[in-house]
């Protein structure tokens, strides 16, 4: 079948057969940053945004992507599409931060990361941890992607920070993340799997805030200064870094 | 196999009528089968349901209005439920549902299983029809829905019916949907205030786990914190979401207390029967499926 649909911002149209999987379709497009890891939907690495929302090219037919606009890794950052690519901001904040080995989940890894963002533009460490577990890493141990993930959002969230401060990251979440020393805290600052039932029984009327609601990050932190795009360095003193509305 | 994109029911059941037509929702569980068989079982035509918007609706309707089947309806709600219902379509995905404020607010339990399914792609993708039609002993969303006395709504070329979700789940894999036919919503009657609503599941890891066994749990507190009834269902412990009148007949007058769970968690783990397969042993289901209840205690 004839098909086209919109792959990073470029027009597509190519002959497919309707049932062949979305990421074999797109890996003979060249969009060879989505990998095929378990071709089951267990490891995130065909990642790739349908219309904005995170899915899995393995469990994905061709001719489901007819009229869609899809975004593989290399359509997340800018540039001209035959120039030099300029990196998203997630894709500097992994390499700066150490997020990438091997790199094989990479790619689906940033995608999930941007889902995650645009949803939830202040997420902490948990809230991390659940918007990218559906994406395997064999590599890092998880803890780099997500200081990674957390050091974009507040990159993206624009905001600036003191140099000297180099806190922000941590400014933001130490209240929430108070509980969350890995591994017991993992549960402790969950309250839907402490107390199950308590984060979800809210009364009627009180639906969409309770505890999913998030303060976005610029209305949390402020501090003077510029980005450093740095975030992983150790509380140094001095942090202008406020997080209000952070507990 | 070919791949059609109906617009409308009439659409769908004029494509189910094909021979060879299978129903294509987010193709989770589908795609996955299909890949791990030989290319002859596959179906000759997937019909999609993702460009039919009357599948995708969530809505609160009146109880009474839309029930021509009182028999079936009547005495799967429990006293004291408001006479509202929320009609949830077969098609919406389980991340859609989870960001809707009548699931959240009405429906706390059935909130609860959907967080913890799979990870967040499988949410994006999965739909609760799917999750229903794949009728999975572990699948999350069927204790929730049997507790809640869910019905479906099924409907073909030939017309459309009511059942009981119970009466819809016949086995591990196996449902009474008939040939052509497609399951297109899912009524909840709506649980009164005076109602605790708590599901967990415990699994061999936090995310993309397959329910070891979970529990779904509506209890209803009357005068002075006395149990008025209690609908429990378990998953993974048999091949069908398993009940235990007992032990629900046990609360009953009873506190919430770890006392009274605790003698009710004696009886489930004397008759529950599950099996040991890769995930866990029986001994371990069986243990866990009682100490689920204890949970209730929190609430
Ligand atoms: C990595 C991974 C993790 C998972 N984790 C979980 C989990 O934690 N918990 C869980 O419960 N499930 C889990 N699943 C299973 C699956 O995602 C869910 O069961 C999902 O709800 C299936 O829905 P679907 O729309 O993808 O169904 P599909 O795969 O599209 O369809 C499944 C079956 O139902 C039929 N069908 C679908 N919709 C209808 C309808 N409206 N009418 C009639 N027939 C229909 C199809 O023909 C097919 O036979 C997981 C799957 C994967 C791949
Ligand atoms: S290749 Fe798609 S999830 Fe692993
Ligand atoms: S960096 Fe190697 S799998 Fe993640």
């Amino acid at each position: 079948m004839k098909l086209s649909f919109t792959l990073n911002g470029r027009a597509v149209q190519v002959a497919a057969a309707p049932d062949q999987r979305a990421v074999d379709l797109l890996r003979e497009l060249d969009a060879l940053d989505v990998k095929e890891g378990c071709g089951t939907g267990e490891c995130g690495a065909c990642s790739v945004l349908v219309d904005g929302v995170h899915k899995l090219s393995c469990l994905l037919l061709a001719a489901q992507l007819q009229g869609r606009e899809l975004t593989t890794a290399a359509g997340l950052g800018g540039g001209d599409p035959h120039g030099p690519h300029v990196p998203h901001p997630i894709q500097r904040a992994f390499a700066e931060q150490g997020a990438v080995q091997c790199g094989f989940c990479t790619p689906g890894m940033t995608i999930a990361a941007a889902a995650l963002l645009a949803e939830n533009p202040a997420p902490t460490r948990l809230e991390v941890r659940r918007g990218i577990s559906g994406n395997l890493c064999r590599c890092t141990g998880y803890v780099k992607i997500v200081d990674a993930v957390r050091a974009a959002a507040l990159e993206l969230a624009d905001v600036s920070v003191d140099v000297s401060a180099d806190v922000p990251a941590e400014a933001l979440s130490a209240a929430s993340d108070a509980a969350l020393a890995y591994p017991a805290g993992e549960t402790a600052g969950d309250a839907s799997s402490v107390v199950p039932g308590a984060a979800l029984a809210a009364p009627a009327g009180d639906a969409p805030g309770g505890a999913f609601s998030v303060t976005p990050v610029s209305a949390r932190v402020r501090a003077k200064g510029r980005t450093t795009g740095s975030t992983t360095g150790s509380a140094t003193g001095g942090g202008k870094a406020k997080a209000g509305g952070a507990a | 196999m070919n791949v059609v994109f109906p617009r409308s029911l009439p659409e769908l059941f004029a494509a189910l009528a094909e021979p060879g037509a299978r129903i294509l929702a987010g193709g989770t569980d589908l795609l996955v089968r299909l890949r791990a068989q030989p290319e002859a079982a596959a179906p000759a035509t997937l019909v999609s349901l993702e460009r039919i918007a009357a599948l995708h609706n969530v809505a609160e309707e009146a109880g009474g209005q839309s029930h021509s089947l009182d028999g079936v309806f009547g005495p799967a709600r429990l006293p004291g439920t408001l006479h509202r219902v929320v009609r949830l379509g077969a098609a919406c995905t389980h991340a859609e549902l989870l960001a809707h404020p009548l699931v959240r607010a009405r429906l706390p339990v059935l909130a609860q299983a959907l967080a913890v399914l799979g990870s967040p792609p499988v949410r994006n993708m999965g739909t609760l029809g799917g999750n229903l039609c794949t009728a999975s002993p572990a699948g999350d969303c069927l204790p929730p829905l049997l507790a809640l006395g869910a019905e479906v709504e099924l409907a073909s070329a030939s017309g459309a019916r009511r059942l009981a979700l119970a009466d819809f789940l016949l086995g591990p894999g196996r449902t009474a949907l008939a040939p052509g036919e497609a399951l297109i919503a899912v009524h909840v009657p709506v649980p009164g205030v005076d109602v605790r609503q708590h599901f967990e599941k415990v699994g061999r890891r936090e995310a993309l786990a397959v329910a070891v066994v979970s529990l779904a749990a509506l209890v209803r507190l009357g005068h002075g914190g006395i149990i008025a009834e209690a609908r429990l269902a378990w998953g993974s412990v048999g091949p069908t979401v398993w009940r235990c009148p007992e032990a629900e007949a046990a609360l009953i007058g009873r506190r919430l207390s770890l006392t009274a769970l605790s003698e009710a968690a004696a009886l489930v783990r004397a008759r529950v029967r599950p099996i040991d397969d890769v995930r866990a042993s029986a001994d371990y289901r069986r243990e866990v499926a009682g100490n689920l209840l204890l949970r209730l205690a929190e609430l």
